[in-house]
């Protein structure tokens, strides 16, 4: 119960306040396009089952699909990042850690390093995907990979913001 | 055993994941401008206040540049007041003079969502049918720069199509008349591409770019920007020109939507005779 509260404090916070209230009313350029919404289906507890990693994100993807007017993109690039969720786990915090782990996948779970290297390996999927079908131009790449790099970076900074807003909310109750 | 189980875990996953996704790439396939503009009319309507909200205080930090542009105007509509008055006092006996055109109405619109880091950036402005805006009006900025069209509208709220979106088009003009068709490539939001003038005009660096009048929403003569490149494709027989627009989009807070009575009939007429158009 209290894990369902604090999930959709993580979608209130990454996908309304963060994604659509705040990140959307800053113009910086065409590069400026973060997901901070993402933050929801990478900070699913670690031990989430895949099925419902993968449900949520459709429903995460559909939510702003509806409320950025793109019919469709931001489901399918959310539905890629959350199907690949697991091997993208495995390979930044190893086999042991997804097996063992129980919690929010934040800097005080795993650390640091591997937390970072987590988040922008999925903000990674999440971004190429969603910038190449947006272009749907293999011409555009240089284009598609400045937007990744610059849109990326926000967003892994995003994505470690709401873990930090979350994990020292639970720290202060312990 | 244990090996089977597992495999049929993974495919059963796998189905669907490609269901799912088969579902959100045949919607995005099947999107139109039109469609996609109607989906952000709707559930901005559920939103739109907040964005209300966070447009008043970036109104309130632009004061400043937004006085000016309107003392600016001000200033260029007295002034065109003072010729047609004029102008009226001269031919006021001569009937064929004064023949009515078609008059242009303005509804002046406060831009509360806006963006220009997607390929297809869209508009909503806090307007709508209640206040007489209608499908297809254009939206231009207060320093009489092209800024959009409006596609979709809701009792109190539009969305425009903005000119840094990869589905905008327009007709534009160079100053000897000869005009090409406008759109954006989805990279550099201060620049647009006019293309389709023949290669016989005459362009130069810095001439000036304005609407012709042969697009649905746009009257003729409201500016783009400047010529910044051009070089002929030989295929074609036609320039390719950069535009640099005259609009830095990013910073859009007030905008006038154009009413242009005949372009309603037309528009009107095809949508009974078609079913839906095209802006």
């Amino acid at each position: 119960m209290r894990n369902l509260l604090t999930y959709l404090g993580v979608w209130l916070v990454a996908a309304v306040v963060m994604q659509l209230f705040l990140l959307d009313s800053v113009r910086l350029g065409v590069w400026f396009a973060p997901m901070a919404y993402v933050a929801f289906v990478v900070l699913l507890p670690v031990n989430t089952k895949p099925v419902v990693v993968l449900l949520l994100g459709f429903l995460l993807g559909a939510f702003m699909d509806v409320f950025e007017g793109t019919q469709g993109l931001h489901t399918a690039a959310t539905l890629v990042t959350a199907y690949t969720r697991q091997w993208v786990m495995r390979l930044t915090i190893g086999k042991e850690a997804v097996e063992e782990e129980t919690g929010m996948p934040s800097v005080k779970l795993l650390g640091g390093v591997k937390f970072l290297r987590y988040v922008t390996m999925a903000v990674a999927v999440q971004c190429v995907v969603f910038f190449a079908l947006e272009a749907l131009d293999w011409g555009e790449w240089v284009e598609v990979a400045a937007k990744v790099g610059v849109s990326g970076a926000v967003t892994v900074g995003a994505v470690w913001a709401v873990a930090e807003v979350f994990t020292a909310r639970t720290r202060k109750k312990v | 055993m244990y090996r089977l189980l597992l495999f049929l875990k993974r495919i059963y996953l796998l189905v669907i994941f490609l269901g799912l996704e088969g579902v959100a790439l045949y919607y995005y396939a099947n999107s139109t401008e039109r469609t996609r503009a109607q989906l952000l009319d709707g559930s901005s309507n559920l939103v739109g206040g907040v964005y209300e909200g966070i447009a008043r205080v970036e109104d309130y930090l632009s004061l400043g540049r937004t006085n000016r542009l309107l003392e600016e105007r001000l200033e260029g509509l007295e002034n065109a007041v003072a010729r047609m008055r004029e102008r009226e006092a001269e031919v006021v006996n001569d009937t064929l003079e004064m023949a009515p055109r078609a008059p242009l109405e303005y509804v002046v619109a406060r831009v509360v969502r806006n963006s220009v880091g997607k390929r297809e950036n869209y508009m909503m402005v806090d307007r709508g049918a209640a206040d007489g805006v209608e499908r297809g009006m254009a939206a231009v900025s207060l320093d009489g720069y092209m800024a959009g069209y409006v596609e979709s509208v809701s009792e109190n709220n539009a969305i425009c199509v903005s000119v840094l979106n990869t589905e905008f088009r327009a007709s534009g003009m160079l100053k000897g008349g000869h005009f090409g068709s406008i759109t954006w490539r989805g990279t550099d939001p201060r620049m647009v591409r006019l293309n389709e003038v023949p290669a016989y005009a005459e362009v130069g660096r810095g001439d000036t770019v304005v609407t012709s009048g042969y697009s649905f929403s746009f009257p003729e003569g409201i500016r783009i920007g400047t010529v910044e490149t051009y070089e002929v494709d030989e295929a074609r027989a036609a320039y390719e020109i950069d535009v640099k627009l005259g609009l830095d989009v990013g910073a859009l807070r007030v905008v006038l939507l154009v009413e242009n009575p005949a372009v309603y009939e037309r528009i009107k007429l095809e949508e009974e005779v078609l079913g839906e158009v095209e802006l």
